[in-house]
């Protein structure tokens, strides 16, 4: 950012700290997160010389989801790109919205987000210290598997890998999975072997971490919205002018649009390419019984979960 | 801040000098740093709690748990008696039986130390009497105890794998071969040295005997098949082999008897006090790292090698000088975690395999166990055998001409490296 | 020295420290025991823990994704635990290069002002550990939900107990450092 700001507004320029913010992410530099997202933040808020620079820490740099969400609360590191179930360790109630199927779709998630978000991130904001900005789009998760999965059962017999957090776990048995617990580190060398037959994640990620080098059948399940939450320590937005964060909550909201889009085009590139490769099915989303995921997700979710828990799922679920 | 991270590293070099423990004179001034640098009070505790908090890691002390119950349950002293009689009738047996047996203990021990500490004992006296002198005995022990980390499992390439990200089962396979190498370089040099040494006495050949020590290593040698075997058809991931290879240790240790409640403790406070060590190693590379990462530095430590030249070989002729001149002076954890994440994406920018990379670190740094000032394996030699430390390193010195030949040749030759992690479809 | 004597007095046996070694205080040596003893469960706990992850893929019954949990945090006990431990028994991986140069008083004096670094450092860190059981009240640990100023209470106790021998070691600094040998530990 430029030193002199008395090019643009003086008075109001001039009350701005300067300010260098570190940005994490989990996500590596190649993926639509990164530069349909984190890159253009940095340009355009860096563009408005408001004495504000953006410090990107792609790839996990700064540590894994939960640790950096922990620093994100005391404000070691700025503003962070989160899923939900990282966040759940200090507010559980955020794990509800990864749910499987709890959204029908992206649209869906993004109608609910402007409809009742306000409310649910002033909440979160009460119990964590951090604010969310608001929501990227992360692709949707499905299954990439050894065999077709197009309907529950077909999901017996294969063990499938989810990530190691109650949410996630509690996904696998609604959708009646049977889940193993593999460190994402040795995933890929637990895939190769046979320790796992499957695993779930948006068709960008697994394309992204290989994994769809060793399985060879993609079925469009899409059971969880894949978002990351643009969340930002109170500790920073304490040090900033107002112009500073309008213009930074401005350029958030932004890109919302523009890193779907993004997403989209990505996964549909990794999608065709998957499509005309011999040796590999995709099953496609009008192959897959939604129907028969959905009713028993929400038959295992009306009981798993209790009190504000089961509440906001069923508002959710009713938003549909 | 990076006059502030000067002065962290000058710090950091006065409290190493001072004796301060290594992992305490790393945290120190990075707590400092941090502060300096706006962080909370509690970021630098915090960092160096979650260093420690990988899956992959675990598998450290349980591989240190394997090698010192090898030890403990008299493993090592079969393996020894089998190569024994195996040799028996070979010119200059005694020291083609250390590095035998050095190769065979690779295969269930992680760590250099465990097979200096445990068969150097044995093996040097053994050599003394049969007139070998000492300092050829203490050299060779000391050298071919480097094959033990080499050789999977091990313990540095765990450590490496985590810290940049690769698979272990791909790092483990690329290191059989550099670690037979390194035997080969042994021998090598054995064989002239015991060209000019007719006096050396081999003894008769006996089947009876050779029969009955092969029998007894039949037991040790599912270890290495369980553990590699088990790694790479995919039974297990390197972690939870390590814990299975465990259980084939006390097993073994309820068959042959040598395995007594007391025996079982020792083991496990033996294993607590090592991993105890590395742990804060660990931990506190794990948080100089972060500053370090935090300050961009190696986007800055890359202009600077890229100023000089960016051909591969080049940068790989660099990391060699720097690694083993680091090797000498740092210990290996802690050079692993800090160097790794500072010249790794400088390596894969220029096009260097990362497991290739991995393996020449490797040995890189454990040459280094063998130099003073800081050289564990020295220390551990002198120690066991009551002789000064000076007098192992004047016995050391020739066998390094032969190892860091392997260590060219491994750095010239990717291949070498990654040939076995290709056929095994890594 | 012959083979035999070598193997009475363990690995660590050298001939010119065969001299009576100075010992920490009765009540740290108690304390010692019960660091040990901590440390020992936390490697039994990984290796069970491991063990269980192996064991439940075959038997699914057994699936309990919390194991990957405890063996983690059982690796990180361990450690924190250890500090004060091997500070007092000489165990901590250190670089004695200064040993070649700085004999008799000049090396009792260097001995000290490890010694006192180290209780500095300590003691920082142990003030850090504070900070952090404050700074997350309501954090938990994501499979286990074990709060994690439970698991912060490790360094602090570490730490401090570090701090303890560090200054213990200031007033031995003139006497020959105890021979830490990992394998002869009690
Ligand atoms: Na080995
Ligand atoms: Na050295």
């Amino acid at each position: 950012a430029g030193c002199s700001t008395q090019d643009n507004a003086p008075t109001e320029a001039g009350e701005n700290p300067r300010l260098t913010l570190k940005i994490g992410s989990s996500q590596p530099e190649t993926q639509p997160n990164f530069y349909c997202g984190m890159k253009l933040l940095k340009e355009r808020v860096e563009g408005q010389n408001l004495n504000l620079t953006l410090d990107l820490f792609p790839n996990s740099q700064l540590g894994p989801d939960a640790e950096r969400f922990a620093s994100v609360q005391v404000g070691d590191i700025d503003i962070d790109l989160q899923g939900g179930s990282a966040m759940s360790t200090a507010f559980p109630k955020i794990g509800v919205l990864d749910a499987a199927y709890v959204f029908n779709d992206v649209d869906h998630f993004f109608k609910w987000v402007d409809q009742n978000g306000q409310q649910f991130f002033t909440e979160f904001n009460a119990a964590t210290d951090t604010t969310i900005v608001d929501a990227w789009y992360f692709g949707m998760r499905t299954f990439t598997a050894t065999k077709p999965i197009r309907k529950p059962e077909d999901l017996g017999g294969m063990k499938i890998r989810f990530p190691n957090t109650p949410q996630f776990l509690a996904n696998a048995k609604a959708l009646g999975a049977n889940a193993v617990a593999i460190a994402v580190e040795e995933l890929y060398l637990a895939l190769q072997q046979g320790v796992a037959q499957g695993q779930e994640n948006p068709v960008v990620a697994t394309h992204a971490q290989k994994f769809d080098e060793i399985l060879k059948v993609a079925s469009l399940t899409n059971h969880q919205v894949g978002t990351h939450y643009v969340v930002m320590s109170d500790k920073t937005l304490d040090k900033m002018s107002q112009p500073q964060k309008d213009a930074l909550f401005k350029a958030v909201r932004d890109i919302r649009a523009e890193n779907r889009k993004c997403v989209d085009e990505e996964t549909e590139k990794v999608l065709s390419g998957w499509r005309g490769e011999s040796g590999r099915t995709v099953v496609e989303i009008d192959q897959v019984d939604r129907q028969a995921f959905i009713t028993k997700a929400e038959a295992y979710f009306n009981t798993y979960f209790k009190g504000a828990d089961l509440e906001l799922y069923k508002s959710v679920r009713a938003s549909a | 801040m990076i006059l502030e991270l000067w002065m962290v590293g000058v710090v950091i070099t006065l409290l190493l000098l001072a004796r301060v423990p290594v992992g305490l004179a790393f945290i120190g001034p990075s707590l400092w740093y941090t502060l300096a640098d706006g962080n909370s009070s509690g970021f630098a505790l915090k960092t160096t709690f979650d260093g420690l908090n990988s899956f992959p890691l675990l598998a450290v002390p349980l591989f240190i748990l394997v090698g010192v119950l090898a030890n403990r349950l008299g493993v090592a002293d079969r393996l020894y008696e089998f190569c024994l009689a195996a040799l028996a009738r070979v010119r200059g047996n005694l020291a083609y039986v250390n590095i035998g047996t050095a190769v065979g203990f690779s295969w269930m021990s992680g760590s250099a130390l465990a097979d200096v500490a445990g068969l150097g004992k044995i093996e040097v006296p053994h050599m003394v009497k049969a007139g070998y002198p000492y300092r050829f005995a203490a050299g060779l022990s000391a050298s071919s105890a480097l094959i033990s980390p080499v050789m999977p499992p091990s313990i540095p390439a765990v450590i490496y794998a985590a810290t940049a990200a690769v698979s272990t089962g791909a790092l483990f396979a690329a290191s059989v071969v550099p670690a037979l190498l390194m035997a080969v370089g042994l021998c090598v040099y054995v064989f002239v040295w015991t060209a000019r040494r007719p006096d050396l006495a081999s003894v008769p050949f006996d089947v009876r005997r050779l029969r009955s020590a092969a029998i007894g290593t039949i037991g040790p040698a599912f270890v290495p098949i369980i553990l590699l075997g088990g790694i790479l058809s995919g039974t297990f991931t390197p972690t939870e082999a390590a814990s299975v290879a465990v259980l084939l240790m006390v097993v073994l240790g309820l068959l042959y008897r040598t395995l007594t409640l007391r025996v079982l403790l020792q083991s496990l406070r033996e294993t607590a006090a090592i991993t105890g060590g590395i742990g804060l190693i660990l931990g506190s590379a794990a948080l100089l790292g972060l500053i370090l990462t935090r300050a961009h530095v190696s986007q800055d430590v890359a202009e600077l090698v890229t100023a000089v030249s960016d051909e591969p070989w080049v940068f790989m002729l660099m990391v060699n000088i720097v690694m083993l001149i680091l090797g000498t002076v740092v210990d290996a954890t802690a050079a692993i975690l800090v160097t790794v994440p500072v010249l790794l994406p400088i390596a894969v920018n220029l096009g260097v395999d990362p497991v290739y990379f991995g393996v020449v670190i490797i040995i890189n740094l454990m040459i280094g166990l063998l130099t003073p000032p800081v050289g564990s394996v020295l220390f551990v030699t002198a120690s066991v055998t009551g002789r000064p430390v000076e007098e192992v390193f004047r016995g050391v010195t020739p066998f390094l001409i032969p190892l860091v030949a392997v260590l060219a040749l491994i750095s010239a030759f990717p291949a070498i490296s990654l040939w076995l992690p290709g056929v095994l479809g890594f | 020295m012959t083979a035999e004597r070598l193997e009475e007095h363990g690995a660590a046996a050298d001939a010119a420290e065969l001299v009576p070694q100075p010992r920490e205080p009765k009540v740290l040596r108690a304390w010692a025991a019960v660091e040990m003893a901590i440390a020992c469960a936390a490697v039994v706990a990984i290796l069970v823990a491991v063990l269980w992850q192996v064991l439940s893929r075959y038997v699914p019954a057994l699936n309990w994704p919390e194991v990957g949990e405890i063996a983690s945090y059982s690796l990180i006990i361990l450690t924190f635990i250890m500090i004060g431990y091997l500070i007092g028994n000489n165990g901590h991986i250190t670089i004695q290069i200064v040993d070649y140069i700085a004999k008799g008083r000049a090396l009792v004096v260097v001995k000290a002002v490890s010694a006192a670094c180290t209780a500095v450092i300590c003691a920082l860190f142990a003030w850090e550990a504070y900070e952090l059981i404050l700074a997350y009240p309501n954090r938990r640990t994501a499979a286990l939900g074990i709060p994690v100023w439970v698991l912060y209470a490790f360094p602090l106790v570490g730490f401090l107990s570090g701090t303890v021998r560090a200054v213990v070691r200031i007033f031995l600094a003139n006497q020959p450092d105890p021979v830490f040998d990992a394998a002869e530990t009690r």
